[in-house]
């Protein structure tokens, strides 16, 4: 079934008890044909896990989902092969390709075959670098393209706005102000 | 005459009308209810209620972030101006540039919807009655000419549209913005409510935010359902809980079994008898097939949009009327209006760090004109502007620049940011006669038809508005306690991006200064009546839709009395 349609109908039928569980449920189960071997349509693959562990660097897994149970990288991926712009698909190419000789020159190894705190170093620098940063260049630098595509890739992903931050498809009704432990963290949307 | 009496009945109505979206919608549902047989003719494709394609999707159901690809947005290019108006939850609602073309002499950015409902589905929903302040501006300044008609006038017709459409808001009684027939308001926030609270004792009562008044249900009415605060409303509502042609006037149209709506249907032009000085129908162009045909009817309403109806008596040219039927005011296409907006301020607001809130609210707060108004007398500028905006508590968006990596940024977008209040104004633009459109008959549409060239801008008096627009706002967010005011003033703002678009057919006193009068009719042809946004006299400053609707019913009434007395 599609999954627009199938969508479409349980919001009418169901009116506003459509929870954002039951959202999921309709669409894990029209998702079957996932393909569990990404193959990427932009990125290399040689760097593809190196991508995968950057944006789990930016936001790693530990008491709630990480980048990568997000599928960010294959977020990323996509927006640059379809959205993004040629100069700053080149600007990420580059990137990506820097960040792994870097790795290899320092630490002798692809960048996400070293250790995870050697990781985090390596994006602490460029972090650093970004938050210290006095004038902003005329054109984005990588590590700013990939955080903020691994930001809104993951709060816009299903794992990271249903269990990370807070998401009610269909609220129904409308309270404007309530002690914010009552919600208990960021709305997604 | 009567050459092929068969085709002639089968597409004869009593009345057709051109459009419908707002006008158009209204137009039905009043002709038809007032039990004439009516013809509603729109120029793109068939949308029933329900079928919105994206209204139950989550943020990851949508493809690449809700953003288009490079390749769809090349059809896009003006369309895509807003910002906000060609994502993949919402683009199927536009048109594509690359198919409706048009030129600028000026820039004018013409945002479209061509489809059943046309921008009803996706409109700002906010309603608002123009007042007597409004009414006689043009006489009191000398821009523009005088309205025919006063508050008095349309009083009825806004409580009567309200009372079906079913408007939330605040009575707030004053006197340049007045009171409706409401529906329970959505509640301000704490902040906002605080913002009210400090600018009531700063400005003694001059100043007042209240509650946007949105035409979102916020109690079950007609028959339709309740707002759900999803806040999707532009994908389309499967629970009709905003006003919108699909969920409100067409199904109430249909009820009467006096209905026939023929989509990809584009109106070419009116049938114009010089001996009756009548419309006899219209010439009609089939979107898909290209095939051209005829259909009658004793009277015809334009509600095809402001630029659009223009253009159709434009297009109705003939030797008694060069110009185009309704032109020989010398007014047609010229006196176009739209508001400038973009101009604003916004800053952070301390305190409440505990508060948040639950649901997203489809609109938020309005802050009625308060220049030139009362014992205000501005130096500088005429007319006024209103404020739209809210308070809100950031959320995961925030600028990278201010965000950390790892753990400490996941605990950061896990709770939320400080509050922060916006002010965004909407100004008034004066009638000048020389903003106008033009047929251009050297680039035509894949109809063969000529498309439109637009040489409009904003002038002096809304420039230096603009200034007070952003310094106001700042100076009211300082007195409610803000910090970090920054202003926002951008001056790249164009006409048409309001979408608002008014004028081009405007109503006025006599057939010399207008090409409408009082009831909407054409001076040159009175039983075609013009009730979308080509008819409006001054632009105010507030959202104008609500002024549509009232002025499309009350001129339905007019059409079926001066039927009933045979005046047609």
């Amino acid at each position: 079934m599609d999954r627009r349609e199938a969508l479409r109908i349980s919001a009418l039928l169901m009116g506003g008890s459509l929870s954002a569980a039951t959202i999921a449920g309709v669409m894990n189960g029209c998702k079957a044909s996932t393909v569990p071997d990404w193959t990427p349509a932009f990125v290399s693959k040689e760097l593809a896990n190196s991508l995968a562990e950057l944006c789990e660097t930016i936001i790693p897994a530990g008491k709630t989902p990480g980048a990568k149970d997000a599928k960010v990288e294959r977020f990323i991926d996509v927006m640059m092969k379809e959205v993004f712009k040629p100069e700053d698909q080149e600007t990420f190419t580059k990137g990506l390709k820097q960040l792994d000789s870097d790795a290899r020159s320092k630490y002798g190894k692809a960048f996400d075959k070293i250790k995870p705190e050697e990781r985090v170093e390596m994006v602490k620098a460029m972090d650093d670098e970004l938050r210290e940063r006095k004038e902003q260049p005329a054109s984005k630098p990588f590590y700013d393209l990939v955080k903020e595509l691994t930001v809104t890739g993951y709060c816009t992903s299903e794992p990271g706005a249903t269990q990370h931050l807070k998401y009610v498809a269909v609220p129904g009704d409308y309270k404007p102000c309530i002690p914010l432990s009552e919600v208990g963290g960021t709305w997604a949307i | 005459m009567y050459f092929n009496s068969d085709l002639q009945a089968e597409n004869t109505y009593d009345a057709i009308v051109v459009g419908s979206g707002i006008s158009g919608g209204w137009a039905a549902k009043e002709l038809t209810e007032k039990g004439l047989k009516v013809l509603v003719l729109e120029r793109g494709r068939m949308v029933k209620h329900g079928e919105y394609p994206t209204a139950a999707l989550a943020p990851w159901q949508l493809p690449n972030g809700n953003r288009v690809t490079r390749e769809e947005a090349k059809d896009y290019e003006k369309q895509s101006r807003t910002g906000y108006t060609i994502s993949q939850a919402t683009k199927h609602w536009f048109v594509k540039d690359t198919e409706h073309p048009y030129s600028e002499t000026k820039r004018f950015d013409w945002i479209r919807g061509y489809h059943v409902g046309g921008r009803s589905l996706m409109w700002g929903r906010h309603s608002y009655r123009h007042s007597d302040i409004d009414f006689t501006a043009n006489a009191k300044d000398g821009h523009g000419t005088d309205w025919p008609i006063r508050y008095k006038d349309i009083a009825p017709w806004y409580d009567y549209v309200e009372s079906f459409a079913g408007i939330s808001g605040m009575k707030e009684g004053l006197e340049q913005l007045p009171d409706g027939k409401f529906l329970p308001a959505i509640e301000l926030n704490c902040v906002e409510k605080k913002v009210r609270e400090s600018l009531m004792v700063k400005y003694k009562g001059a100043r007042v935010l209240s509650s946007g008044r949105v035409a979102n249900l916020t109690q079950e009415h007609n028959g339709r359902s309740k707002c759900q605060f999803r806040n999707l409303c532009s994908r389309g509502c499967p629970y009709g809980a905003y006003f919108s042609s699909q969920s409100s006037t067409l199904p109430a149209a249909e009820k009467t079994g006096r209905l026939t709506i023929r989509p990809n249907s584009i109106v070419n032009s009116v049938i114009y008898n010089p001996e009756t000085k009548k419309a006899t129908g219209v010439r009609v162009i089939d979107a898909e097939s290209k095939e051209s045909m005829e259909f009658q009817a004793k009277v015809i309403f334009l509600c095809a949009s402001t630029i659009n109806s223009t253009w159709i008596l434009m297009n109705s040219a003939t030797e008694i009327y060069p110009d185009g039927l309704g032109s020989s005011s010398g007014e047609l296409g010229h006196n176009l209006m739209d508001h400038h907006f973009r101009v604003g301020a916004s800053g952070e607001m301390p305190g409440f760090e505990d508060m948040y809130y639950f649901g997203r609210k489809p609109g938020g707060i309005y802050l009625p004109r308060f220049r030139n108004v009362g014992q205000d007398k501005q130096k500088d500028f005429l007319r006024g502007y209103g404020y739209q905006g809210g308070a809100s508590r950031t959320g995961w968006q925030r600028s990278v620049k201010e965000l950390s990596f790892g753990e400490d940024l996941k605990e950061t977008l896990g709770m939320p940011g400080q509050w922060t209040m916006g002010l965004g104004g909407f100004g008034e633009c004066l009638p000048y006669h020389e903003n106008k459109m033009t047929l251009n008959k050297d680039l035509l549409d894949k109809w063969g038809q000529p498309t439109v060239t637009f040489d409009c801008e904003f002038k002096e008096n809304e420039m230096n508005m603009r200034k007070d627009m952003g310094s106001s706002a700042a100076e009211m967010l300082e007195a409610a306690g803000a910090k970090n005011i920054r202003v926002n003033m951008p001056n790249d703002n164009a006409p048409g991006l309001g979408i608002h678009e008014m004028g081009t057919a405007r109503m006025g006193t006599s057939p010399k200064n207008s090409v409408l009068n009082a009831h909407n009719q054409v001076w040159d042809c009175l039983n075609i009546y013009v009730t979308d946004g080509a008819c409006m006299t001054s632009a105010s400053c507030v959202n104008p839709s609500l002024t549509y609707m009232a002025l499309t019913a009350r001129a339905a009434d007019h059409a079926v009395n001066e039927l009933k007395k045979m005046n047609m």
